[in-house]
Order: C-alpha cells, then sequence, then structure tokens
C-alpha cells in the first residue's frame, strides 16, 4: 500500500505492505540512524525515533500507523560542520555534547540517546540528573554505564539554556589523575582528545554492516536445533526449496565437511578443531541445522517453517560435573576432530592445565591454617547491542567480500578460507564500525553462513542474528566450579595457594584452553606471599575444561579472569577476616610488587613456550590507597553507625574492596601492523588492522601517531580495517590494540618523521640553511629547524610529491611484543543489603586504575565505566541458566537483565599512572581490568553489611536470604 | 506473514469500526500503540488510534482511562499515587511506556507485571470497546477475548485509596522476583494482589487491622517455585512485603486523616 510518513519535516511517500515495521520502512527510505539489530522486540531501544516528540521504539510500530505522526530522526539533528561550500550550522548542542564528553563509545545507541535527551530538553531544559537517567531508561547502552552519556545531556541542557556567547565551561569531566613516576610531557598524548569517529556516529551515519544495501541482497536465516543432544536422521527440505522467493536451502549434505575452529586466534589456533558449518549432529538447544536465504526475512522465516527435520535424540550433559563421569556419552565422536595438546573427545575433555609454581604441598605443611572452599561462576552473555552481523558479496573480479561485524578480520579471512574452499587471495574482509562486541566478536561465528549462501546463489547475502540467537547460538563467558585451598601464617602470610577448575566449554571448544589458562594466570599471578614465599611462590593451578551439551562459551571481555577473581578475592576476604588481618593490608601484604616475575609467566603461555617476565610497573599499593580514600574506606569499614541506617533496621549497609591484576597482550605471538602516509595538505593516512570496537583505539592510535609527527588527531586520518589494504593485525583482543598496535603505530610514525625531517633538510637548504636532520622538530604541522625557521608539513608533502626526486613519504611498520606488562586495580563497593528481602542495592563503584600512562583519560574512563557495568551485572543478576533437558531460560533482554540508565550506581574512575618502559609513551592496558573486581568487591560487601557468605555469583536476593537464614540457623543451633 | 489481500482502515467511530470487521472476524488485526505483530495471518489491518481511546479522565474517586492511552499516560494520570509510579518504572523503559497502548499491553500483561499486580490490587475494572462490555480486571485476564471484543475501550481505576507497592528483584528495576500491591478498600479492609511468578495468583482480601494476612500469603505462594525462585523463599519474602505495603496503606490513611 502507499504510504505518506512525515520525517523530519518532508512529506515521504512511499510502498510498503499494511504490516510492514516502521522501523523497517525507515531504514529502507534511507533513515540508518535507527538501528535495525538490537531486537526488534521493544526491548533495547536502539530503533528509537521521536514520534509527535516522544521517544518510541520504531520496531513497535507497523508503518501504517505513524501516518499522521510527526516522526524525528538523528539525521534530522545537526551536520558535521564541515560541509564544504554548503554552510552548516554545525552539530546541535546535544550532539555536540555527546562527542565532547566522550559519551560515543561503540556509537550503536547513540542515536536513540540523542533523541531521548532531544525530547526531555525540549520539555525539561532544566532536568535533574534523575529526569536524565529516566529519559535515557529505554534505550540501553552496553558500553558506557550512562556515566558519560548522562554528564553530555545536562551539559548540553545548559549549553542550551545559556545566552548566545556565554561561557558554559567544558564538556569533558576529566577523571582523577595521580602521578605514581614521572610522566614524560607530551603534547596530544595523554589528553582527552576527542573520539576520531563520534562525529559520524552522533549523526547516524551508514558506518555499521547493515547500512550498507546492495540491489538485490538475500537475507539469510538459520534453522536451529529444538534439542540439546541428537543425531539427524534425515532432513527434507523440498518445501521450503519450493516456497516462493525462496533462493536457496542448505543442509550438511550440501556443502564440504571441513573442520574448524570458530575461535579467531593467530595461527596455530591454540584448540581443538571440533565445529563444521553444517553437521549430522546437532549438539546443543540453538546448534545449526540448515540456512536459507530468501527475497526477505519474513520469506526466510516462514522457510524455517517448512523444514521436516527427524532427530535421533541422545542423552545429554547439561551440568558439567557429568561430562567426566564414566559412561558419559561423548559429544564429540566425529572421526575428522582435530586434537590440540591434551584434548580428549572420548572423556569430553576439550582441554586440560596442570601448572604447578613451587610446591604447594610444602607450602601447606608450613601453614598455620588452611582454607578450603569451592565457589561457582556462571554463564554470561557479552549482549553488545549490535547483533553478529554479516554481508558477503562477490565482487567484480569474482573475490568473495566479507564485511562482518568482527573483532579479527585477518583472522576471518584466514580461517574461512578452507571451509569456503577458496584460497586467501580471493576472499576479502572488510571491518566496519562494530556496534560491541566484547570477545564475542573474536569469535568467525557467521561469515560462513551468509559466505556459503553467496556461493551457492551467487548473490549477497545478509545475515543479521536475532536477539535470541545471540542468546542461544553465539559465545558466551565460560561458567566454572572453582575449589581454592590457601595455606596462611596466623601473620596473615600466604604460604600456598592452589585453584582447581572445572571449566565448560559446551558444545564446542573455541577459547577452551586459553580463556581457562588465564583465569589462573591472571589471577592466582597476582598473591605471591610475602617474605620468603615471595621470592619463591607456592601455587598451584589445574583445570580441566569439559564439554557439555549447552551453547559454546568462548570469548568475553576479561577473557576467563573474573571467573578467577570471584572465588580468589571472596576466598581472600574470607581469610583476612578469619586472621583478624584488615582486608587492605592483608592483600598489600601477599600481592605482587614491582622487580618480581609475573609468576606464571616462568610456567604458561596460552599453549605455548612460556616466557619469563619481570614485572617492572605495579601501582596496586597506591591504588588501593586512592581508592579507599576516595570510598572512605577509614570512616566506614568496623564502623556500626555507618553501617546502619537509622529507623530502618532491616536495612545495612557493607563496604568490600578487590584487587586485581590483568594481562596486556600475549608476548611473542600477537603482531600488529601500521601504515602511514603523508598527503598534499601534510595530513597523513593512517591504516591500521587493528579494529576498534568503541574502545576508543582508532582515537588513541591517531593520538600516538601525531604526537610522533607533530600535528593535531584532526590531520591523521584513521582508517580501520579492511584486509586488502590494512597491514595485518591480529585484532581487537587481550588488552593489545593500544600496546601492540599503538607500537606498530609510533615506529611507522617514527619512519615517517624520518623521511620529513630529511625532506625539511632540503627545504632548508633552498633557504641557504644548513640543519642536520635529527636536530629537526616536528611540532604544529611544522619542521622547525634549531634556529626557529620553518617548514609547513603541507610544503614538505608537496615537495615531495610533486616537486623534486618524487616519492611518497610513508612507512610500514609492525610489531610484537616480548613482555605483557599487567595492569593493577583496586576496586571498591558500597551496598545497602535489605536482610528481610535479601535484596542488595549497590551504591557505590569506585575503581583505581594502574593502566601506565594514560593515552586518552576521558576514553580510558569510559571504558573502566563500562567494563564496571557490566562486572557489576556479574555481580548481581547476569546468568544463563539451562533446565535438565539444555532448553535455555535467558532469550531475551527482559529475562537477561543489563542495568539501565535509571538504576546505576555511582561509578567512580582514578588512574594511577605508572611509566612502562616497554610501551613507547609508557602506556598498559584499561579496557579488560575494570571487568575482574566488581563482583568480588560487591561480594565482600554484602559479607561485611549482614555476614552472608555467598560462594555462587550473581548473589541474587534469594541467596542472600538462603545465607542469612543458614546463619540465623547456625546461632539458633 | 501472508498479506496479499490485506487491506487497511483507520477508522474514526465504532460504527466504521464494527462495519469494517464485520465480514473478516478473526482474520483482522486491530492495531493500538506498539502492536507490530508480523506473523498473524491478517486480512484487514485495523489502524484503532483514530477512535479517541487515548483520553484520561477523573470521574469522582475513579480514574477512567481510554484504552489507547499509553503506559506512559497512565503513569501521569497516576501521579499521586507514589508507589504506582514504580511499578511502571519496573515494567519498562520509557520508550516501551511511550509506545504501548494499554489495550495492547493487557492483551500481553501476565504475572511477572508489576503494574498488572498494581491495578489488580487497586481492582481495576474493563470496559470493552466494541460490545460495551463491562468487566472486573480479574474477569478480563480469565476470559478469552473474540476478536470482535479485543479493544479494551476503557480502564476504570478507584485511585483516591491508599495504595501500597513493594517489589523485590535483582536490581532495583529488574523484573520482580516476587511483587505485592496492597489498596485500602474501607477502612481496615484491604485488597492485595501478588506479582511475580509466571501464573497470575488469585487476589486477596484481608478483613482487620489485627490479621496481618501472613498466613493467607503464605499459602497463596506455597506452590509459586518456578525458574526464578522457590516457593519458600517467595512465601517469606511475601510476608515481608505484604506488612510492609499495610504498613504504608496505613500511614498513608493516617496521614489524609490529618489532612
Ligand atoms: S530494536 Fe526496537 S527496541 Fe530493540
Ligand atoms: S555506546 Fe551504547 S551500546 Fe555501545
Amino acid at each position: 500500500m502507499k504510504l505518506t510518513l512525515l520525517i523530519n519535516r518532508a512529506l515521504i511517500e512511499c510502498e510498503a505492505e499494511p504490516t510492514a515495521r516502521l522501523l523497517d520502512v525507515l531504514r529502507e527510505q534511507g533513515y540508518l540512524s535507527a538501528k535495525s539489530g538490537g531486537c526488534v522486540r521493544g526491548e533495547c531501544g536502539a530503533c528509537t525515533v521521536l514520534m509527535d516528540g516522544k521517544p518510541v521504539n520504531s520496531c513497535m510500530f507497523l508503518a501504517v500507523q505513524a501516518q499522521g505522526h510527526f516522526l524525528e530522526t538523528v539525521e534530522a539533528r545537526g551536520d558535521n560542520p564541515q560541509q564544504g561550500w554548503k554552510r552548516s550550522t554545525g552539530f546541535d548542542a546535544i550532539q555536540q555534547a555527546f562527542i565532547e564528553s566522550g559519551s560515543v563509545q561503540c556509537g550503536y545507541c547513540t542515536p536513540a540517546m540523542i533523541l531521548a535527551a532531544r525530547a526531555l530538553l525540549a520539555s525539561n531544559p532544566n532536568p535533574t540528573e534523575q529526569k536524565v537517567r529516566e529519559a535515557l531508561s529505554g534505550v540501553l547502552c552496553r558500553c558506557t554505564a550512562y556515566v558519560k552519556p548522562v554528564q553530555a545531556v545536562l551539559k548540553a541542557a545548559e549549553l542550551m539554556r545559556a545566552e548566545p556567547g556565554a561561557s558554559t565551561g567544558s564538556t569533558k569531566e576529566e577523571p582523577r589523575m595521580v602521578d605514581l613516576d614521572e610522566i614524560p610531557a607530551t603534547l596530544t598524548v595523554g589528553k582527552s582528545e576527542t573520539k576520531v569517529d563520534a562525529a559520524k556516529l552522533v549523526q547516524g551515519n551508514p558506518a555499521f554492516t547493515a547500512d550498507l544495501h546492495l540491489a538485490g541482497t538475500l537475507h539469510a536465516k538459520v534453522l536451529r536445533s529444538p534439542v540439546a543432544h541428537a543425531r539427524i536422521l534425515s532432513i527434507n527440505v523440498e518445501k521450503a526449496r519450493a516456497l516462493p522467493g525462496v533462493a536457496a536451502v542448505l543442509t550438511w549434505q550440501d556443502i564440504p565437511r571441513v573442520i574448524y575452529s570458530t575461535a579467531g586466534q593467530s595461527d596455530p589456533i591454540p584448540g581443538p578443531l571440533d565445529m563444521v558449518s553444517l553437521d549430522n549432529k546437532v549438539r546443543f538447544v540453538g546448534d545449526r541445522v540448515a540456512f536459507v536465504a530468501a527475497e526477505t526475512s519474513q520469506i526466510a522465516e516462514e522457510a524455517l517453517g517448512l523444514i521436516e527435520v527427524a532427530y535421533e535424540e541422545l542423552p545429554a550433559i547439561i551440568d558439567m560435573r557429568d561430562a567426566m563421569r564414566p559412561g558419559a556419552v561423548q559429544i564429540h565422536d566425529e572421526p575428522d576432530y582435530v586434537n590440540f595438546d591434551k584434548s580428549d573427545p572420548s572423556q569430553n575433555l576439550a582441554a586440560e592445565i596442570r601448572i604447578d609454581i613451587g610446591s604447594v604441598e610444602k607450602g601447606f605443611a608450613e601453614a598455620d591454617r588452611i582454607f578450603e572452599q569451592e565457589y561457582v561462576v556462571p554463564k554470561v552473555q557479552q549482549a553488545h547491542i549490535e547483533p553478529h552481523v554479516t554481508l558477503t558479496y562477490w565482487d567484480e573480479d569474482d573475490r568473495l567480500v566479507i564485511r562482518t561485524s568482527t573483532q579479527v578480520p585477518f583472522h576471518v579471512r584466514r580461517q574461512m578460507a578452507p571451509v569456503l574452499g577458496l584460497p586467501v587471495k580471493r576472499i576479502r574482509v572488510v571491518k566496519p564500525r562494530i556496534g560491541g562486541g566484547f570477545g564475542n566478536k573474536q569469535e568467525v561465528l557467521i561469515e560462513d553462513v551468509a559466505a556459503h549462501l553467496t556461493i551457492v546463489t551467487g548473490r549477497p547475502v545478509l545475515y543479521e542474528m536475532s536477539r535470541e540467537e545471540e542468546f542461544i547460538a553465539s559465545r558466551s563467558r565460560h561458567p566454572m566450579r572453582v575449589r581454592m585451598k590457601t595455606g596462611v601464617k596466623l601473620d596473615g602470610t600466604i604460604t600456598a595457594n592452589e585453584m582447581k577448575v572445572l571449566s565448560d566449554t559446551g558444545a564446542y571448544g573455541c577459547h577452551a584452553l586459553t580463556v581457562t589458562g588465564n583465569t589462573g594466570q591472571k589471577s592466582m599471578g597476582l598473591y605471591v606471599g610475602d617474605g620468603e614465599y615471595r621470592k619463591s611462590p607456592n601455587i598451584r593451578f589445574h583445570a580441566d575444561i569439559v564439554y557439555t551439551n549447552t551453547p559454546p562459551s568462548g570469548a568475553y571481555r576479561g577473557y576467563g579472569v573474573p571467573q578467577g577473581y570471584w572465588p580468589l578475592e571472596r576466598h581472600m576476604e574470607h581469610i583476612a577476616r578469619a586472621l583478624g588481618v584488615d582486608p587492605l593490608e592483608f592483600r598489600i601484604k601477599n600481592t605482587l610488587r614491582p622487580g618480581e616475575y609475573q609468576p606464571f609467566s616462568t610456567a604458561w603461555n596460552e599453549g605455548r613456550e612460556p616466557s619469563p617476565e619481570i614485572v617492572e610497573t605495579v601501582g596496586l599499593t597506591e591504588c588501593v590507597r586512592q581508592g579507599a580514600r576516595a570510598i572512605g574506606w577509614a570512616e566506614k569499614f568496623g564502623n556500626p553507625v555507618w553501617h546502619s541506617v537509622p529507623g530502618k533496621p532491616h536495612l545495612r549497609r557493607g563496604i568490600g574492596v578487590a584487587t586485581v591484576m590483568q594481562g596486556t597482550a600475549i608476548p611473542y605471538l600477537d603482531m600488529g601492523g601500521a601504515s602511514i602516509k603523508i598527503n598534499d595538505d601534510g595530513s597523513f593516512n593512517l591504516l591500521v588492522g587493528a579494529t576498534d570496537l568503541g574502545t576508543g583505539s582508532d582515537t588513541v592510535l591517531a593520538q600516538m601517531a601525531a604526537e610522533v609527527l607533530g600535528v593535531g588527531v584532526g590531520d591523521v586520518v584513521v582508517y580501520s580495517s579492511d584486509t586488502d589494504f590494512t597491514p595485518f593485525d591480529k585484532g581487537a583482543y587481550a588488552s593489545s590494540t593500544t600496546y601492540i598496535s599503538g607500537t606498530a603505530v609510533v615506529k611507522a610514525a617514527k619512519e615517517v618523521a624520518r623521511q620529513i625531517r630529511q625532506r625539511a633538510v632540503m627545504l632548508f637548504a633552498d633557504q641557504g640553511l644548513e640543519v642536520e636532520a635529527d636536530k629537526v622538530l616536528l611540532r604544529d604541522g611544522c619542521a622547525w629547524a634549531p634556529d626557529g625557521k620553518s617548514v609547513t608539513l603541507a610544503e614538505i608533502a608537496l615537495d615531495a610529491l610533486h616537486h623534486r626526486k618524487q616519492e611518497q613519504i610513508m612507512a610500514v611498520a609492525s610489531y610484537v611484543s616480548p613482555s605483557s606488562p599487567p595492569p593493577f586495580a583496586a576496586q571498591f563497593a558500597t551496598v545497602l543489603v535489605d536482610t528481610g528481602t535479601g535484596q542488595v542495592t549497590v551504591e557505590e563503584l569506585i575503581m583505581a586504575v594502574d593502566g601506565g600512562v594514560i593515552m586518552n583519560p576521558v576514553a580510558a574512563a569510559g571504558q573502566i565505566e563500562g567494563g564496571i557495568a557490566q562486572a557489576l551485572g556479574y555481580g548481581v543478576c547476569e546468568e544463563m541458566v539451562y533446565d535438565p533437558h539444555g532448553q535455555p531460560r535467558e532469550k531475551d533482554l527482559v529475562d537477561y537483565h543489563i542495568f539501565r540508565a535509571d538504576e546505576m550506581p555511582a561509578i567512580e574512575t582514578i588512574f594511577v599512572q605508572t611509566y612502562e618502559k616497554t610501551h613507547p609513551f609508557g602506556a598498559k592496558a584499561v579496557a579488560e581490568i575494570p571487568l575482574d573486581g566488581a563482583a568480588p568487591a560487591i561480594g565482600n560487601a554484602v559479607l561485611d553489611a549482614c555476614g552472608a557468605e555467598i560462594f555462587n555469583n550473581p548473589i541474587t536476593p534469594e541467596k542472600v536470604w538462603k545465607a542469612l537464614h543458614d546463619i540465623n540457623k547456625t546461632e539458633v543451633g | 506473514m501472508k498479506t496479499e489481500k490485506m487491506s487497511y482502515i483507520r477508522p474514526t467511530s465504532l460504527e466504521e469500526l464494527k462495519q469494517a470487521i464485520a465480514n473478516v472476524r478473526s482474520y483482522a488485526l486491530l492495531a493500538g500503540g506498539g502492536s507490530a505483530k508480523p506473523g498473524v495471518d491478517v486480512r484487514l489491518l485495523v489502524d484503532t488510534q483514530a477512535l479517541g481511546l487515548d483520553q484520561a479522565n477523573w470521574d469522582g474517586q475513579n480514574l477512567k482511562v481510554g484504552g489507547l492511552a499509553t503506559l506512559s499516560q497512565l503513569g501521569h494520570s497516576l501521579s499521586h499515587l507514589q508507589d504506582f509510579g514504580q511499578t511502571l518504572a519496573i515494567e519498562s523503559g520509557l520508550n516501551v511506556r511511550n509506545t504501548l497502548s494499554l489495550s495492547n499491553w493487557l492483551s500481553m500483561a501476565a504475572g511477572r507485571s508489576p503494574v498488572l499486580c498494581g491495578l489488580r490490587a487497586l481492582d481495576a475494572r474493563v470496559k470493552m470497546f466494541i460490545t460495551g462490555r463491562e468487566l472486573t480486571l480479574e474477569e478480563f485476564l480469565r476470559c478469552q477475548l473474540q476478536i470482535d471484543d479485543t479493544l479494551v475501550g476503557e480502564l476504570e481505576i478507584p485511585a483516591t485509596r491508599p495504595f501500597a507497592f513493594e517489589s523485590v528483584g535483582r536490581t532495583p528495576l529488574d523484573l520482580p522476583i516476587l511483587c505485592v500491591g496492597v489498596s485500602e478498600v474501607e477502612p481496615g479492609k484491604y485488597r492485595i494482589a501478588v506479582g511475580g511468578p509466571d501464573m497470575l495468583l488469585p487476589v486477596l482480601n484481608l478483613e482487620g487491622y489485627e490479621n496481618s494476612g501472613e498466613a493467607e500469603i503464605r499459602r497463596l505462594l506455597k506452590t509459586s517455585d518456578d525458574q526464578w525462585a522457590s516457593a519458600g523463599y517467595r512465601q517469606d519474602l511475601g510476608a515481608t512485603l505484604l506488612a510492609r505495603c499495610l504498613q504504608k496503606c496505613i500511614q498513608q490513611a493516617s496521614n489524609k486523616e490529618t489532612r
């Protein structure tokens, strides 16, 4: 039918089915700022538009219903001020505030937030923070913890209220910085530069994978298993193939069987090869059964319902404790399974780790007391708001283009080549903007689906996972059962520390070994003991990683380490309290200090040769001091007045801490590359294979290049990434972009700077000036001679490109690190516990972080805040639960609750800067460490509040209630 | 979705609506706010927004709010009931509240809904638009609606009574593990709705200030085990939340008297 819609003050006439969603029609008409992949069921708000000035979810309206209403999208807001000859009013106040405040991380939710803010400020020009939070409550953000978006809206309100021309101060709120080491002065590095990608995202420009519309694109859907474990006896696809509009249906009988791993990792993959694109067996509810491509996604969906599958159900293993029991069903019995290291599919063992440092037996024998306890950590989901999405097509040279939302474009190309029967050279992987990944897009998860369908149909194919598929069929954090055993002297010295882990990799072994290895390496490596024990710590870490018939686990920001810190930091708290030692002192006494070996570096390296490494920068003690001061530890801890709430005897306050360590990159393995070339105007193109998934890494890399080249960040145009054009990079994982890719950028920039200096010497000579190249200073877009004379970089570029001895000033460099300097942090939490109901309200989360020198404080603080929010969910509400048949409880963003803007606790970040000499500007990593401490700190705060000992996170009200009952029973007994 | 012969109308009166659906009956979809429901075998799409069902008016003690008013509008109209705002905040974020009409929301609302718990405690009544049938909310929730009776015309809410609501979830605004809504129907007479479990639990009526209702609510929750909580926990929680709600109602009543 014909529709007339009033969009952004323009009447738009179009054709659409009466049941077409408003969201789909808007996107077809080119209003791509309304995002299509968040959930399409009213849960996330990524599809927000304003209808008659109110924010609504466009996925919940039929387009016909929108007729007669005034619709507004972000496309109607301001423009990038640089429009060539065309005059532009520039960004509006809200967009400007979002850009300047660092509110834009992945940017997938940003247009929705801006519209929600606009609706609020139109009716309430001077809102309170609570009103702002309520206004943003319909838009879920997984990146920012809403800290900076709330600041941005308040600031925009101030700007809009101000008289024209009045000064309102900076929109940026800088985090608190404390320097532990002397930090060399820099011009661009270390400054909170505006993100290089923010402008496009506040305008809702078509930056994401699904925003590219190619003529003739087919839509893919995947038929998924309804049972946890079965052989496929038969599949009848006749009816599905006969449905008008269906272009292809593929089953295991139609495509070659190539065994591979979906884990996006460097070659060789440190794990078993146990996956094929389509198999004659299903191993979890949600496993792949068939692929369909059709003219519309509705037709593809209908076709799925026409596929008839006969299953022979097999016994299923849902509880990881059953996996290795004698007689357990074998989940991987395929003959082409490829072992890695100690994997043994006959025992459902995907990987095994045995690390013994020193002698724990001796340590236990020397201990005055031994503490033992089992802890359990749940399976949780990354819940990035943009789902996995891939568009594949043949280009004009018959090369397969895979445009995909991935953290690892080069691994996608390498790992997909054999699966698709194509040489690497005939595949081009393009990574556009990523709407969040958090490790889940370190998986080569769906590229094969679209690619197989493009191969069979010859047409472009778009496959966008639904929210339900994200929950039932993507990857998640490994759930684990962890047994701690620790020996201590009465003075609080740890004599031996042991962690034994049973880890559940689910149906496939992607990241099984490496994630669980990190669990031990980065948590157990922190506590070395004191005195003699410090010199020779006694640490044991043993792990069995087993297959079950649940969705595969994989990489999730923190990469195994949060699973280590829940048991470790809960256990340490328990020990400190049992010994009557101050929890802060106990931690400071036993944790790693500068100049000591990371104990695990002598014994383990992600399945490769260990490379012993001394940790030079450890700011942990200062982090504890700063965090304790900020949260008021001295006034609160042990203070009965603070713990109680006057007039409300059922409410108790508590305070807790956790100290944590992460890693920075994988030594001697992961490589990053960068290429830089100069342009005619003295600007530069920086091409990197590194992938910015909202972390701000493109900006930080530009800052480093700009610092070396003596220009502003605006003169460095970053492009990331395309396997045809950008140098190889392992991708965004293991907290390595700033450290590894950043060093590659600096190396390339230094080479370009050398070439510029030489050219400057020639130009100075033209002026009769003799200057040595290494005396030329690059600054403010010019090359400066010692006497103060200068030539601009534009003059240098023109000379090099056009005038004489022409050459392209450019360089390519790469970097592999011999070291992995760990960042450290102290996480503090305060909570309010309702002892009548068990409800825990987290009031405040403060993290003091030693991430080396911080390259961009506002962007880094955004990383910490967003990470803490995810860790908060891990602490109190996030988990994925399965019934005995493997049916999932969580399939949407209602049951899997992530925090909304109007319920977040206060969050604060403090940076303790150390200077890490192995990085050109002293940096370590910050992206993953905020995931580690919040859950145990909250657990410790709950214990402090009411004595409830919770060993299994998340800390749900029922667990607190039960723990309090157990205490009461013990007291009565 | 089968849409080959689908047509669309936006009627402006009841008569027009009746006429339109007379021949298509179960193949008609009455679409109000927030009703993108692809997948239904629909031949006539009836857009109900021009029927004027989005008004809210006070009629003495009762709020009468049209079935196509949104949850946000309901919230504004009941802003004097402090605890009712909490039910809405927990129910969903602002966008959904701006999007969903009461009629559509009621067609989906289930045991876990805090707003439903609140409205049941307040003893709301429902008037169907097409047939003019009047039902209690309880009757509405139990009955199988026919196509010519799916559109809620009006919700009548006795909203001047003392009202209290308490909820426990994993986070401040997570859907409740258990929630309790209480309204004081007459002095010393309380109407209690309990939400949280998937299934709809019967409403309790309590008489007399001396009755804590603990035994009744424990009985009600005896078999409330589900994937989110054990019955034992819910029983304890129910008793605690009910006591708190009753306390609040008594306080509100006494504040009213003082005024
Ligand atoms: S896509 Fe519309 S609310 Fe999620
Ligand atoms: S910035 Fe909000 S979801 Fe990524």
